[in-house]
């Protein structure tokens, strides 16, 4: 009997320890109904009435397998059995979200990242940070050593959307960019694309990092925290409502400043990151998350002695953001699903210096409120869709300056009128299998920019494709169209977190990227190893610089400076991850190349941009030696970056002709390629207790075990005997780190 | 135990107990400074593969008077030639153009400089014409050759200045209070303020410390302008030295000026923008200007 495909099939994916599978497979026959479970390992789509085959795949579980005959709505519950085999040996799954999952969807240049995986690894200090993770990722470069600017393929530091929980985060960096802003006890995942990008993302050409704190409902009160050298942190979940209602609270901050004070000494320096999260599932079908986040870093030099008795100079930097977050989430009729966010971002610095009667104060500032609602359903006559809308609203406020005293006759008090910009879009994906080999994704997203006096349209056209050769291997390929309404101006020589954002105006218009990119993708399921070697080619148009001999410093008025031009970048990228087993870990690899042309600078010809790094390399490792040790090391290598030094110099009589000024000649534009930089870190886990109820765990190592420079760039510093030389000095060099953690 | 000695041993261990906790706290803090100071900072590494500058001929050139000119021909030099503690005379001895054909050619005249020794060409006999173009032609056998056009400036002096002590606080700063008679047109000026000593050290004259004050007459076109500024960075004291000087500079030097005081504000090397300052010298660096300042000195009261 005929009938339309109007049953709907329901299920749940857990194990036999109750936990829920998320990203799990399904494949249903005959229809070749393809999805897989989501985060809370549920599923639904819509079939016909008839004989079905289910088959659900799992890493490190047994496939499972059931016919049945349908033909009414259906609840299944599914519970999948480790393969035995691995039962043998400890089975390690650092990241619950697997790399080989998406070996038969259309994703490719992107990679899922969860709160284990991000502190397993030893990084700067022995704080787990995820942006330092991402770095060790192919296709990511990054700049100055320490720093979280990300340059992904070939792009600059401010084309990266940094989201939290929906939010966007502008300043993604503590202590000048040597740690990320995101405490990692509170993750629940991360996802970071740099190619392939779905309709439903949008605002910047080059990456997405998708940040996901943690949302679940536990049933009692769960602490964690740990305890290192740089900082502490802190966190406590607390159930209210039994499976329904659950709040969390979670607090980091730096303490050195309070520990040099017992040695007598003094540090004005400190950071703080606060975050919050109530989740509320009022009934089955909805669930409603509001998250919130303020962090700041000061500096505060308040009331220090001058050069002279009661002469106090004063000195404050503040710099942070804060993010707040309403998620509703909710389960219509017939599949469908909605997701509605409301968001409202703000990031500022502060900078205030007063000496006696002189005093200067420069701010700057950005407020962004929005929302995004995205309708989506995976059983579509077999299709998956997702469609939506997004609106995000920008008040810039770049560059505030107030000066009084003799300052003010060197600076005069200025400011950047406040720029204000409507960011809007609409989006629609299809995804679909054509056939048993053959998947496609496609979508289209249009977003705008409205400011007074100008709008500017984009469309941004998306498609991906799939070919299964067989099983284990998939070819696949994408183009993905990107534009971006808010640019940061930067330093040639060097980004900082003060550094100005500025959104598109009538002058100054949207940046734009095309990318196509094409992968190969091979498991190998009895050693859970992914492979990965992919290919990609990047335009960028109009991209943002500034002419030679612009003072961004304390400059309220740069946009008459500002230029517009063009980049290039291409590459390939190598990965191989072990996802299972006592080692895990990854070996990465990127041949990239990144140019850049604009009118008004080198001639009007092509040069190479600041963070063209010609290889790129990481291996990661982690190996879990029993069931209280494990011990991990990343061993990590870059090309040096571009740099443009100071090759010469001449003399001229000084303006007042009462001396002689030596004045520099640099090189062609980033035409001289600093030392390749290469650098190991250690370190060594060990659990002393394995207790139910509390669990403690040590971390100790090392950051650059053979104390290697990894250069910032070219000077000349003088030998002492009146001659000169060239040097390239590093910033970080051995630094060992030890910290506690701890969870009950 | 009796209770007496239990009530002596009580006070005695609670103080004996806060401190071992503090003497605790504080060998903590101890080894993670211990800690962090271990963490060494690496070695620079060496520098290969710097491109070399390939030299080039450098013009500074001065108005004397209505009549005379000078013009200084030196070369450029490569990164670690010099520095700010180099030798003053060995570093002019080593880059001054000795063997070269200078010429300035205005209107249907070609004016043949003369060379007078370091690095200097002069003539006493070139008529300085406020507006009048003049080309700048240097040939040197083992240098090149460079060329440069430019308008002389009509010649602006102050109409009246003054340099005095301004004490504020805890500060000593020097004053300067000026007035001008702006021609018409478009004019821009500079004027520098330096401190000299007897006992001033020649190292001192490379990259000496100049206060330089940049004006445009966009607000006072053809009038009499006044202004009072305070010399800024500098601590001044009584009884010192300064010379005070007004140039009427082409718009072109006023550009190549205001980018050098701009970037006064780079912090260090590290962050300071590279870029290669604006020039009006074809085949070489420098600046040709027919430009003649108005120099004052002041003892400071």
């Amino acid at each position: 009997m005929g009938v339309a495909q109007g049953i709907t099939v329901k299920g749940i994916v857990k194990d036999n320890d109750g936990n829920k599978l998320p990203q799990a497979n399904i494949l249903v026959t005959p229809d070749s109904i393809q999805i897989i479970t989501d985060a809370s390992g549920r599923f639904n789509f819509k079939s016909s009435s008839g004989k079905k085959t289910v088959t659900i795949s799992y890493t490190g579980y047994e496939t499972f397998t059931s016919a049945f005959s349908l033909r009414k709505d259906t609840v299944i519950r599914i519970v999948m059995r480790q393969k035995t085999d691995e039962l043998k040996e400890i089975v390690i799954s650092s990241n619950r979200f697997l790399q080989s999952d998406q070996l038969q969807t259309t994703r490719m240049s992107s990679v899922t990242l969860g709160e284990k995986e991000v502190n397993a690894i030893p990084v700067l200090g022995g704080e787990a940070d995820l942006i330092k993770v991402i770095q060790l990722l192919p296709g990511t470069s990054k700049g100055v050593e320490g720093s979280t600017d990300l340059f992904v393929r070939g792009g600059a530091a401010d084309q990266n959307l940094v989201l939290l929980d929906g939010a966007p985060v502008y300043n993604t960096g503590h202590l000048l960019g040597f740690l990320s802003v995101f405490n990692p006890d509170i993750l629940e995942s991360v996802e970071y694309m740099s190619g392939a990008f779905p309709a439903d993302y949008g605002g910047r050409l080059s990456s997405i990092l998708d940040v996901r704190t943690k949302s679940d409902l536990p049933d009692k009160t769960r602490i964690q925290g740990n305890i290192g050298l740089l900082a502490s942190r802190l966190r406590i979940e607390q159930p209210l409502i039994k499976n329904k209602l659950t709040v969390w609270a979670a607090g980091r901050r730096t303490y050195i400043d309070q520990v040099v004070k017992l040695v007598h000494q003094r540090l004005p320096y400190y950071f703080y990151d606060l975050n919050i999260n109530v989740s509320y599932r009022p009934t089955t079908r909805d669930e409603i998350v509001f998250s919130a986040y303020t962090g700041e870093d000061i500096l505060d030099f308040n009331g220090l002695t001058g050069r002279r008795q009661n002469n106090d100079v004063t000195s404050n930097f503040d710099i942070g953001n804060s993010t707040q977050s309403l998620r509703w989430k909710k389960n219509l009729k017939n599949n469908w699903n909605s997701s509605l966010t409301l968001v409202r971002s703000v990031f500022r610095y502060t900078i205030f210096n007063s000496f006696e009667d002189n005093k200067l104060l420069a701010k700057s500032n950005i407020e962004d409120i929005g929302g995004k609602w995205v309708l989506s359903t995976d059983s579509l006559q077999g299709l998956s869709f997702k469609g939506g809308v997004e609106a995000l609203h920008h008040r810039v406020s770049p560059n505030i300056i107030s000066t009084t005293g003799e300052i003010a006759q060197l600076l005069e008090s200025t400011s950047t009128t406040m720029q204000t910009c409507l960011e809007t879009s609409a989006f629609a994906q299809v995804d679909d299998n054509l056939s048993a080999r053959w998947r496609v994704s496609a979508g289209l997203r249009v977003s705008s920019g409205i400011v007074s006096q100008k709008t500017y349209i984009n469309p941004e056209p998306r498609l991906a494709v799939r070919f299964s050769v067989n099983e284990r291997t998939t070819l696949k390929a994408s183009y993905s169209r990107m534009a971006q309404y808010l640019h940061r101006i930067s330093s040639a020589a060097v980004s900082f977190p003060t550094d100005i954002w500025y959104p598109v105006t009538r002058n100054v218009k949207p940046q734009t990227a095309n990318q196509f990119s094409v992968a190969l993708q091979h498991t190998i399921p009895k050693s859970t190893i992914f492979i990965s070697l992919e290919g990609y080619y990047k335009h960028l148009d109009e991209l943002v610089g500034y002419r030679e001999g612009t003072n961004l410093f304390l400059n309220a008025d740069f946009e008459s400076q500002l230029i517009q031009g063009n980049g290039r970048a291409y590459g390939t990228e190598v990965l191989v991850k072990k996802e299972m087993g006592r080692l895990t870990g990854w070996i990465s690899y990127t041949l990239s190349w990144s140019q850049r042309q604009f009118a008004e600078l080198n001639h009007g010809e092509w040069f190479y941009a600041r963070y063209d790094r010609r290889h790129n390399g990481a291996v990661v490792l982690n190996y879990q030696i029993g069931k209280r040790v494990s011990i991990s090391a990343v061993w990590e290598f870059i090309s040096g970056s571009r740099f443009t030094p100071v090759i010469g110099q001449y003399v001229v009589p000084s303006p007042s002709l009462g001396g002689f000024n030596l004045v520099p000649v640099y090189a062609p534009v980033n035409s001289v390629k600093l030392s390749d930089t290469h650098r190991l870190d250690l370190g060594i886990k060990y659990r002393p207790r394995m207790h139910s109820h509390f669990q403690g765990e040590w971390f100790v190592g090392v950051y650059n075990a053979y104390n290697r420079a990894a250069p910032i760039g070219i000077f000349v510093e003088p030998n002492g005997d009146g001659s000169y030389r060239y040097e390239q000095p590093g910033l970080f060099g051995l630094l060992p780190f030890i910290s506690y953690g701890f969870k009950f | 135990m009796n209770s007496r000695a239990s009530l002596a041993c009580y006070p005695l261990s609670v103080m004996d107990l806060n401190f071992k906790n503090m003497r605790r706290i504080r060998n903590a803090a101890e080894l993670i400074m211990m800690l962090l100071t271990i963490a060494c900072t690496p070695d620079p590494l060496p520098v290969k593969n710097i491109p070399v500058l390939k030299s080039e001929m450098v013009v500074a050139s001065q108005v004397l008077t209505d009549q005379s000119v000078i013009v200084m021909l030196t070369k450029s030099i490569g990164a670690l030639d010099a520095g700010k503690d180099s030798d003053l005379q060995n570093l002019i001895s080593r880059i001054i153009v000795e063997d070269a054909i200078v010429t300035i050619t205005y209107g249907e005249k070609t004016d043949t400089l003369r060379y007078l020794g370091e690095g200097l060409y002069g003539s006493i006999d070139l008529p300085i014409a406020p507006g009048q173009s003049y080309a700048l032609r240097a040939s040197s056998p083992s240098n090149g050759e460079v060329s440069s056009n430019t308008k002389a400036q009509e010649a602006v002096p102050f109409k009246t200045v003054e340099a005095s002590l301004y004490k504020e606080q805890s500060d000593s700063l020097a004053q300067i209070e000026y007035s001008l008679t702006d021609p018409p047109g478009k004019n821009f000026y500079m004027i520098n303020i330096q401190r000299f000593s007897i006992t001033q050290d020649l190292s001192s004259l490379i990259n000496p410390r100049i206060y330089t004050h940049l004006v445009t007459d966009e607000n006072f076109d053809g009038q009499v302008f006044e202004e009072k500024f305070n010399v800024l960075f500098q601590r001044y004291h009584l009884n010192d030295t300064v010379v005070v000087s007004l140039t009427n500079i082409s718009e072109d030097y006023y550009q190549y000026m205001k980018v050098r005081v701009d970037n006064r504000f780079s912090v260090t090397s590290f962050a300071t923008e590279p870029f290669n300052y604006p020039t009006n010298v074809t085949g070489g660096y420098g600046f040709f200007n027919l430009q003649k300042p108005d120099f004052r000195v002041f003892v400071l009261k």
